[in-house]
């Protein structure tokens, strides 16, 4: 579904230093690390938000690095993507945020629509608040809400960056089981970027542990701790301690 | 050699030139591919064009009846109270009209515009539109952009019909000219089409500079609410001194008609 391949990305300085990655069908993946570690900046890149200066990014067969507007379009139609600021659009209600993609880019009757939203948010639990705008809702009800308009397309590929970042425990154990229960509906390949390693150990089947724009180790949760690499092992033992 | 902080100045214009540029022909082609979203044209029209009309109305108002009472003392002296509505007609149909009317639709909608999109920029909400396969140019720039040369253009038109109204009420009021006497120094030949045109013109390059640079700098603004504030008030500056660069150019280029 996604391969990325000895990717590298700089700014100012170098993000990306040979990243590959491989995410398959109806696996969840969380891509792990500390800060400015370039998890973003790759998460991006696969949905072509970030041009990358050299690599190969493949999503659902298409090549992403050096692609037209066009096919960028194209590749996005496959991607469902919650922004680590959740980024709804505040001029809409939540109801519009979520229809909206359906009413953009599909000729759907207005039953439709409003059906296939009142599903997401009913999944998410916000049926409630449909017609609430977004700034009146808590950090945890906004991401739901991304949650739900990232898989209202019924995309195969989803893309979360920090979807419980900020939330309390009760809430980020409630964003992960709802990551969980996407992949269960939509069968959807998901890849999570969190610093939530705990959290994330427990609700993906990879790990990806990135660390100054390289990934040091992929592979099950359970194997991180037994990693040859140093910093693996205490990055996973700190935090596996810390929520022991 | 020139100094660093020039030559940064230098690139940061060009820069902004070609951002400008760029968001023109992103606007411009999403618009010949019928991407253009109507809806959201409707209600640029309506939040930025039908919203101005207040502001528009009162400004040319009062500025047509300035231009009277500033002019007052040399009619009378030469005794040419008759040319008042040539005279005004003249200032108003040629530069008042589209550069006040400029002015105030850069202040009010180019500053909101740049805002809007600032706060969609620095908020990931137009990156959130891209990750949904939605072009911003059919759905944020090409709106914008067309609802703010159509404001302009329309607004100069109102402009010019209410400063002159203005005029000849001062007139009227003040030097005793009556509105027949203004209507036909307005009308009797001394003015003719090109004079509308020639404003009308600039009231299109005007909306047209007001709309590009308003949006290239709302598009590109970065560093939060902070960066938001630098987007508008670069906007203003920007769009105020190219309508007096572009003001300048288009006179001379149609100066054969004056």
């Amino acid at each position: 579904m996604i391969a990325v391949e000895r990717v590298y990305k700089s700014f100012d300085q170098p993000v990306l230093r040979g990243c590959s990655l491989q995410v398959a069908r109806g696996e969840i993946v969380g891509l792990v690390g500390p800060a400015a570690a370039g998890k973003s900046v790759l998460l991006r890149s696969l949905a072509g938000l970030t041009q990358l200066d050299a690599g190969s990014v493949v999503v659902m067969g298409q090549e992403v690095v050096g692609a037209t507007a066009a096919e960028l379009r194209q590749v996005r139609t496959h991607i469902g993507m919650l922004f680590q600021n959740v980024a709804l659009f505040d001029f809409m209600s939540v109801f519009e945020n979520v229809a909206f993609p359906l009413r953009r880019t599909m000729r759907l009757a207005a039953d439709e629509i409003a059906l296939r939203v009142h599903t997401e948010l009913a999944a998410v639990g916000l049926g409630e608040l449909a017609q609430r705008a977004p700034a009146s809702l808590s950090g945890g009800q906004q991401r739901r809400v991304g949650l739900a308009r990232a898989a209202v397309m019924r995309p195969p590929i989803l893309l979360y960056d920090e979807p419980a970042a900020g939330l309390d425990p009760v809430s980020t154990a409630r964003v992960f089981a709802l990551i969980r229960a996407q992949r269960e509906r939509l069968g959807a390949s998901i890849l999570v970027v969190s610093s939530d390693v705990d959290r994330v150990a427990q609700a993906v089947d990879r790990v990806a542990v990135m660390h100054q724009g390289r990934i040091l180790f992929e592979g099950p949760p359970s194997l991180a701790q037994s990693s040859s690499h140093q910093l693996v092992r205490q990055f996973f033992g700190e935090h596996t301690h810390g929520a022991a | 050699m020139a100094p660093r902080s020039f030559r940064h100045s230098i690139a940061h214009v060009l820069e902004g030139i070609g951002s400008q540029g760029l968001i023109l022909a992103q606007a411009l082609r999403a618009t010949a591919a019928g991407k253009l979203d109507s809806f959201e044209f409707r209600r640029s029209i309506v939040r930025l064009g039908l919203h101005s009309i207040p502001v528009i109305f009162s400004t040319a108002l009062f500025v047509g009846g300035i231009m009277v009472v500033q002019s007052v003392p040399l009619l009378q002296r030469f005794g040419a109270e008759s040319l008042l509505g040539w005279g005004a007609g003249f200032g108003i149909l040629r530069e008042i009209g589209p550069i006040l009317t400029g002015l105030m639709i850069s202040g009010r909608v180019g500053a909101n515009n740049t805002a809007e999109l600032g706060t969609l920029a620095v908020t990931n909400q137009i990156d959130g539109l891209r990750a949904l396969a939605i072009d911003p140019a059919g759905y944020l720039m090409a709106p914008r952009i067309l609802a703010i040369v159509v404001t302009n253009t329309l607004g100069t038109l109102l402009s010019m019909a209410v400063a002159l109204f203005g005029a000849a009420l001062s007139g009227l009021l003040l030097l005793g000219v009556s509105p027949d006497l203004f209507w036909n120094s307005l009308t009797g030949g001394l003015l003719d089409i090109f004079d509308v045109t020639h404003g009308l013109i600039k009231a299109v390059v005007f909306g047209l500079a007001i709309a590009t640079c308003s949006t290239s700098f709302g598009m590109r603004a970065e560093g939060g609410a902070p960066g938001v504030g630098r987007a508008v008030s670069s906007s203003v500056v920007v769009s105020a001194l190219l309508i007096f660069l572009l003001d300048a150019l288009v006179s001379f280029a149609d100066r054969g008609n004056s």
